[in-house]
């Protein structure tokens, strides 16, 4: 009689135990694989619990703190492993993220489905620095995965590029209107960087060529537009060490050959490789790593090496605004472990200022996202006053900072992705006209909330159609 | 609050059990169940508990009105209150939207939608209510005289959400008076395991798989591909709303329910007839007691009855053009088959049947999938081959070979080999050889499905500010 009962008993203990368990274990705030901040605890109060507020936050507060939720990942990703026959060359890792499948009036099935692969909302990342910029954010880390697929390829990932040609034609015309409404500039360069599907996989598996993208946006270019081949000199030395195994960034290696093509545009003698301090940071694992978390990866862990120039800098970020510099360095050489890629500039402010020792005159804006900033560490060694711009954070406007500091050149650093997002070329012409931070800057913040969505669902039908 | 959710498993359900089973009185049971089951709705939607309780109440009273004057003419005012309230509701929040779209279409007018959000399970529960105040007109089912007996059928969380559509007639016994065996309860820890592994093991895999080719632009996608999609969709809409029954029907028999089954293995169907006797029976036999049979049934004006009923059912699955044409779909092919083709498939070996059968019931599924029907037209172009899209790629070749175990799992579960596999061993096994083996079965089940709901929580960014 009482076989039939162990699976009853077993079942209610395990479930009761796990509930119990649940309150009594610690909480953990952040999520290193992850790199996000979990779900806390919700306000209780009635407004929330009648609006679902609660109920909502709680489900996500419950789903984020449950109980040895890293050993229940792990097992899940071995499941997932065996369930077919592993191609050990090549894996395809799609997620499909932030779908919002419009969901027609049934209440029938598939709702909690779509919930499901909802997951959370973008909007809980670790923003530890800067408050504010909480919603740029979510775009940003809607440019990253509205791609659609990483493929591990030969132990190295490496995210699938799709372009358009309108997305490209749009950057560039969005150039062009610097040219003709900033004065006094010299020179305005423009580098498009490859993310290297080009170089490691084969041609079969990647569905747009970058080669032909980045040959496509520059003969779009005015020629008074002085165009970076930043392309070529990377594929010249792509079996050196010049992209991530298991970060979506380029090397600081990667980034010294990119520098080195742009002195030979700008008409600068380049500091060869030897003569820089070369630094390296053991034991990277990247980004694309805690995508995937394919095994395969880990075997091939990466180091962030990096190259110092000899000359004396001083180093100022901007939290806000234009003014009130605070000191920083360009190298954070604290930087370790996952986060290792932040020795480059330390954080992505809004706006940076770099004096160097040199005195020629000559001060460049840079205007970057974060592959830009592997690249910046060069340019104090031949501009006496750099500036750098990150594009999802600044909210000033470019006109006033040029004209405040006598900005001489300005160049636009971006990864492929970044200039075929539609969100870059939003921010980057908002910036040409942007209202006075001071005055209304509560009221560019909402603003500026609201275009996002909508530039957001834009990004995302356009990344899609490709 | 759905049952795929550890909020559900570690908390809600081990407290319901606990407070359930600590009291003796089944008065007290019936209160228990009610407050949990309303907790349970609320979780969702809070706004729409109101509506729940008044639609409740409104046919509560119905009930008692009508067995007031039983037998005499003014009992059918009851029948049409509970009628013109249930689908008023149904009409007001869930085709609202839908009427006013297609009447500003065909008018040229520019009346603004209501906008309703659609109460959870409010088709499930009108029809329930329907049921029973229909049945208490014909004298079919006593009336329940206690409101908390009533709100408990109706408001059962067990099938409150998404079925089976409970006739009072089934559990109107139950309602007073259940008996707890240990018999019950452990099969239903076996069929609660077995339903949860297959929402959370099949149905939301098959959906990841399919919204990796159905989700994107159609225009790259491969006729391959597209096969793959749809019968991955196939396989999701399956599991996902048998794997809801069968939690629903396990639960019952912890708590001492006993519904009827709401499907049969309908992918083994030999006709569409025969799938639709297997497929969400709740629901068929609901139309058929209800609509079909008071039309005239095979009797009289047969064409005109089956017409209604296929589209009544297709409009029944969601307020849009292309449920109702999924509808009226079935309702044709079963007009043809009862004319002409049964006599022809009698005659047709077993296996070409099957062949048959699957291929409408998936075209079906395509039918429901996209309620564009521009869209639906361009895909079933592609994957018919009237387009110049691939016949193949890397993509689909990839998918089928990783998940191929999982696929062979997910084909062996839409056959009853489990049921016939468990009668075996009824037959030739000593009880605890069989338990054990049950035991190991729903802890595996209840572990990898644990493992799969936690797995799906992990949300890594691939942006973050150092």
């Amino acid at each position: 009689m009482k076989n039939f009962k162990i699976n009853s008993i077993l079942f209610f203990t395990i479930i009761f135990i796990g509930g119990i368990l649940f309150f009594l274990l610690p909480k953990e705030k952040i999520s290193e694989r992850e790199k996000r901040k979990l779900s806390q605890l919700p306000a209780l109060n009635l407004k929330n619990i009648f609006s679902g507020k609660f109920e909502s936050e709680f489900d996500n507060y419950y789903n984020d703190n449950f109980i040895f939720r890293n050993h229940f990942i792990t097992i899940a990703n071995h499941i997932k492993e065996n369930f077919g026959i592993k191609n050990n060359e090549i894996r395809l890792y799609s997620k499909p993220r932030n779908i919002k499948k419009k969901i027609k009036k049934t209440d029938f099935v598939l709702k909690d489905s779509v919930q499901d692969s909802n997951g959370l909302k973008p909007s809980e990342i670790t923003n530890e620095t800067n408050n504010e910029s909480n919603n740029d954010i979510d775009s940003e880390s809607n440019n990253y995965e509205n791609i659609k697929s990483v493929i591990v390829f030969k132990k190295r990932a490496i995210q699938i590029f799709g372009g358009s040609k309108k997305m490209m034609s749009k950057f560039a015309s969005m150039i062009h209107k610097y040219k003709t409404e900033i004065n006094g500039i010299k020179n305005i360069y423009c580098m498009a960087i490859p993310v290297g599907s080009d170089f490691y996989l084969p041609p079969k598996f990647s569905k747009t060529n970058e080669q032909n993208s980045i040959r496509y946006l520059y003969q779009n270019m005015d020629t008074s537009i002085r165009c970076i081949n930043a392309y070529d000199e990377l594929a010249n030395h792509k079996s050196e060490y010049i992209q991530f195994n298991t970060d979506h960034h380029w090397t600081g290696r990667g980034a010294y050959y990119a520098y080195q093509a742009f002195c030979k545009t700008a008409g600068f003698n380049y500091l060869p490789i030897e003569k820089l301090q070369r630094k390296v940071i053991k034991n990277f694992l990247g980004t694309l790593y805690y995508y995937t978390l394919s095994e395969s990866l880990k075997e091939n862990i990466d180091s962030v090496e990096y190259f110092k120039i000899p000359n004396l800098t001083k180093a100022y970020y901007f939290n806000e605004g234009i003014s009130n510099a605070k000191p920083t360095k360009l190298y954070a050489e604290y930087a370790r472990g996952g986060n290792s890629y932040g020795v480059f500039l330390g954080s992505d402010f809004p706006l940076m200022k770099i004096v160097s020792d040199i005195k020629n005159g000559r001060k460049i804006l840079q205007i970057k996202d974060s592959y830009g900033n592997a690249f910046a560490p060069f340019l104090p060694a031949h501009f006496e006053e750099v500036y750098i711009i990150d594009y999802r954070y600044f909210n000033g406007n470019i006109k006033e900072l040029i004209k405040k500091y006598g900005i001489t050149d300005i160049i636009f650093s971006h990864n492929i992705y970044v200039i075929n997002s539609s969100f870059t070329t939003f921010r980057e012409t908002k910036m040409l006209n942007s209202y006075n931070q001071k005055n209304t800057s509560t009221k560019t913040k909402s603003i500026i909330k609201s275009n996002n969505n909508k530039s957001i669902d834009k990004a995302d039908s356009t990344s899609q159609k490709k | 609050m759905v049952f795929s959710s550890l909020l559900f498993l570690f908390l809600f359900l081990p407290l319901n059990l606990l407070i359930y089973y600590s009291v003796k009185n089944s008065k007290i049971k019936n209160i228990i169940l009610v407050i949990f089951s309303l907790i349970f709705y609320a979780w969702g939607e809070p706004i729409w508990i109101g509506l729940l309780i008044f639609s409740a109440f409104i046919d509560y009273l119905n009930g008692l009105f009508i067995n007031k004057y039983l037998g005499k003419p003014i009992a059918k005012l009851g029948l049409y209150s509970t009628l013109f309230f249930n689908l008023g509701f149904l009409f007001t929040f869930k085709y609202s939207d839908f009427i006013v779209e297609n009447f500003n279409f065909i008018f040229s007018t520019n009346f603004v939608k209501p906008g309703f959000l659609l109460p959870i399970g409010i088709s499930f529960y009108s029809f329930q209510t329907i049921s029973y105040t229909i049945d208490v007109y014909k004298g079919e089912v006593k009336v329940q005289k206690s409101f908390i007996n009533f709100l408990l059928f109706v408001s059962l969380f067990h099938q409150l959400v998404a079925g089976p559509i409970v006739r009072y007639s089934h559990i109107t016994n139950e309602i007073k008076n259940r008996l707890f065996s240990w018999v019950d309860f452990s099969n239903g820890v076996s069929r609660f395991c077995m339903g949860l592994f297959k929402k959370v093991c099949i149905a939301n895999i098959a959906g990841s798989i399919c919204l990796q080719f159905l989700d994107e632009d159609l225009s790259s996608l491969s006729v391959l591909g597209g096969w793959y999609g749809i019968i991955m969709y196939s396989l999701q809409i399956y599991f996902d709303f048998s794997g809801y029954s069968d939690m629903a029907i396990g639960l019952g028999w912890m708590f001492g329910f006993h519904y009827h089954e709401n499907f049969n293995y309908p992918y083994i169907s030999k006709s569409i007839t025969d799938f639709w006797r297997r497929w969400h029976i709740s629901l068929s036999t609901f139309f058929r007691d209800y609509i079909y049979i008071p039309l005239g049934g095979n009797k009289k004006h047969f064409i005109r009855n089956i017409a209604i009923v296929w589209t009544l059912t297709g409009l029944w699955h969601g307020a849009s053009w292309n449920f109702i044409f999924w509808g009226m779909y079935f309702g044709i092919i079963l007009l043809v088959e009862k004319l002409i083709l049964n006599k022809i498939l009698n005659k047709t070996p077993t296996i070409l049947r099957h062949v048959y059968t699957l291929f409408f019931i998936v075209i079906g599924w395509s039918i429901f999938y996209f309620t564009d029907i521009k869209q639906l037209l361009l895909f079933l172009k592609i994957i018919f081959g009237f387009t110049q899209n691939q016949l193949f790629d890397f993509e689909v070749q990839n998918a089928f070979i990783e998940n191929i175990y999982w696929l062979i799992l997910a084909v062996i579960l839409c056959c009853p080999i489990y049921i016939v596999v468990q009668e075996k061993m009824q037959f030739y096994f000593m009880n605890p050889i069989k338990y054990s083996v049950n035991l190991v079965l729903d802890i595996t089940f209840f572990i990898i499905s644990v493992s799969l709901l936690v797995g799906s929580t992990y949300n890594p960014f691939i942006y973050f500010r150092f």
